[in-house]
């Protein structure tokens, strides 16, 4: 008897694509549609997961386009407490694709940004990034020239960038009655006070998820015609819902929403692909071996197998540990090596010049 | 005026033009403290003397030849102190990225953050606490000079590729930040001496003869002999008279 399933490769049995394996064996989860590679430049953004996206590609020497740089000499430590290369510019997480619409469209001068904030003791926070500074900004315009920095910065990106990655993590969100806008966080949380009469909660549903994540790529595309994106879902569950469900089936519920739009979205752009993150860390095959005892965040190793999973789609093999510290005291050494050679080779010679004589004039 | 200077190799341009110009200051006296490349870390503050001292032999040695003296160094004797050098070229360059930064919208206590990392990631750093062991003497800081651009350059090859640029705002939010708490200065490399916002004019440059028998080991080649990190006399003429000008030192009538 013929069918359709007797040529297919075993990945696509679970038996000898799941079952018969070792979970950290399972290979091939994700075929990519378009060609990636070091020659292309990578933006980040999204949610949280969307960090470990990005810290990945840089480590591994991608272009990864950190389009709104730290301040020059700033410390690793500093660069983190004031949220420096985390995203490729410093929107702060962007977790649902109406957040990501209302950006862009900043980005593409296509609306403007409310001119709004939030004071507290003297300091003043930027409703759309109210956690982006350690203590707020000094003044009103301070905050909105950072933000202005920030929304130019996006529009570079877009216009620049190879493939733009995207992390769906949120279909809960919080919008001004008034201004019709979008808040990342629900107000009263991380900065600003709630108001029930100006701040209204949504459950976003398939079709909103759906049609502004169309909008974005239908302005992406404009702004870049050769832009890829590539879609991920977060695996991260929510921290608190304000839906009136349990938190555990709310969240299934938003991302399956996610999931759900990202997989339509995928089949029907060709510039658009998938990449399974949420299924690696979440799928029952994997025991929930990659999450922290809370259950909710991820392990580094986590991490790691999902980035390791990316990379070998690709065709690159990720660098491991060892060979990642060798290179680093290789550059180091070639550094310090140069640097002595110029410090012999010009300062002692120049010095020289003046053995013997007297400095005291 | 007794002016202590602790540096490396680019003490060598102001040294040269010191030589041509202290008959104008009779009242001004340079003593040189100099040995080559990053050896600040060395100094030790001896606080029961008040003097500093240097743990390295070679370096020891290097200080007694420069200055005459015992290769300690006592800032009784002296009125202000110029640090000069060791911060490597590309560090004046991110001073001025720093202050384009800063107009750029970059808010404030960003900028402050960076500006002590950017200070504390310079090797001169690292005197600056033990001197302050030892006195209370003014203290100001020459860095190494921008880079000369290679002779012939023009127009576009000139212009640098940093997104934001500002040097003297850089060397201002450096001196409000780290500097002035130390009772110390950075004092800016003068306009005089710049070919464009990046680069030191490349009549400054010393243009060496011939490669460095070290460089030549390094592969270097006939063309590649010019030093474009370290200035001549003239240069040094410009930065010391700027510098006096600062510290309110004026030639004898």
């Amino acid at each position: 008897m013929n069918n359709p399933y007797m040529n297919l490769p075993s990945e696509a049995f679970w038996r000898s694509g799941v079952a018969d394996l070792d979970m950290m064996d399972i290979k091939g989860l994700w075929t990519p549609k378009y060609k990636m590679g070091r020659w292309q430049r990578f933006a980040t953004f999204g949610s949280c997961f969307a960090q470990h996206f990005g810290k990945a590609l840089a480590r591994e020497r991608f272009k990864w386009h950190d389009g709104e740089p730290a301040p020059v000499g700033m410390s690793a430590d500093n660069k983190n407490l004031f949220n420096y290369e985390r995203f490729s510019v410093r929107t702060a997480n962007i977790y649902t694709t109406s957040l990501l619409n209302q950006w862009v469209s900043w980005a593409l001068n296509i609306k403007s940004a409310p001119e709004i904030f939030w004071e507290k003791d003297g300091r003043f926070y930027d409703p759309f990034r109210p956690r982006i500074e350690p203590n707020g900004f000094a003044s009103v315009e301070e905050m909105l020239r950072s933000r202005q920095l920030t929304i130019e910065a996006l529009g570079e990106v877009i216009r620049t960038t190879n493939v733009f990655v995207f992390t769906l993590g949120l279909t809960e969100s919080w919008f001004d009655v008034e201004g019709g806008f979008e808040y990342p966080m629900c107000p009263g949380t991380a900065a600003g006070d709630f108001d029930k009469k100006k701040h209204k909660f949504m459950a976003q549903s398939y079709d909103f998820v759906e049609k502004n994540l169309n909008t974005v790529i239908g302005l992406l595309r404009a702004a870049n015609p050769d832009i890829k994106i590539l879609l991920t879902v977060s695996p991260v569950p929510l921290t608190a819902t304000n839906s009136g469900k349990h938190v555990l089936v709310a969240s299934s519920a938003s991302k399956s929403i996610l999931r759900a739009v990202a997989e339509t979205t995928a089949n029907n752009m060709p510039y658009v692909d998938y990449f399974p993150s949420y299924e690696i860390i979440n799928s029952p095959v994997f025991k929930g071996a990659f999450f922290k005892p809370n259950q909710r965040e991820v392990q580094q190793f986590g991490v790691d197998f999902v980035m390791r999973n990316f990379f070998a789609g690709i065709g690159h093999e990720m660098t491991s540990d060892e060979e990642r510290a060798r290179i680093k005291v290789a550059h180091r050494k070639k550094v310090e090596a140069q640097q002595k050679m110029e410090d012999i080779a010009c300062e002692e010679e120049i010095l020289a010049q003046f053995a013997g004589e007297g400095a005291k004039t | 005026m007794k002016i202590c200077i602790i540096g490396n190799s680019h003490t060598v341009c102001i040294d040269r033009a010191w030589r041509d110009m202290h008959e104008s200051y009779p009242d001004v006296s340079l003593t040189f403290h100099r040995r080559s490349g990053q050896y600040f870390n060395q100094f030790r503050a001896d606080t029961h003397n008040k003097i500093l001292t240097i743990t390295d032999a070679s370096s020891k040695s290097r200080i007694q030849q420069s200055s005459g003296g015992d290769g300690t160094i006592d800032f009784s004797q002296f009125d202000i102190c110029l640090l000069i050098g060791a911060t490597r070229y590309r560090w004046p360059a991110r001073v001025a990225q720093l202050g384009g930064q800063a107009k750029a919208g970059y808010s404030a206590q960003a900028i402050t953050a960076a500006a002590k990392d950017l200070f504390a990631s310079s090797h001169p750093s690292v005197i600056f606490p033990v001197i302050r062991e030892v006195s209370d003497i003014p203290v100001y800081q020459l860095h190494d000079p921008f880079l000369a651009h290679p002779k012939g350059w023009s127009g576009a090859q000139l212009k640098h590729d940093y997104r934001y640029y500002d040097y003297p705002r850089g060397v201002d939010l450096m001196n409000e930040i780290v500097y002035s708490p130390l009772g110390s200065e950075l004092i800016r490399q003068p306009a005089e001496t710049f070919a464009a916002e990046n680069w030191t004019k490349p009549g400054f440059a010393v243009g060496l003869k011939k490669p460095f028998p070290a460089q030549v080991k390094a592969g270097f080649t006939d063309e590649m002999k010019d030093d474009r990190r370290h200035m001549n006399s003239d240069f040094g003429k410009i930065r010391l008279l700027d510098t006096f000008d600062k510290l309110g030192i004026k030639p004898a009538p």
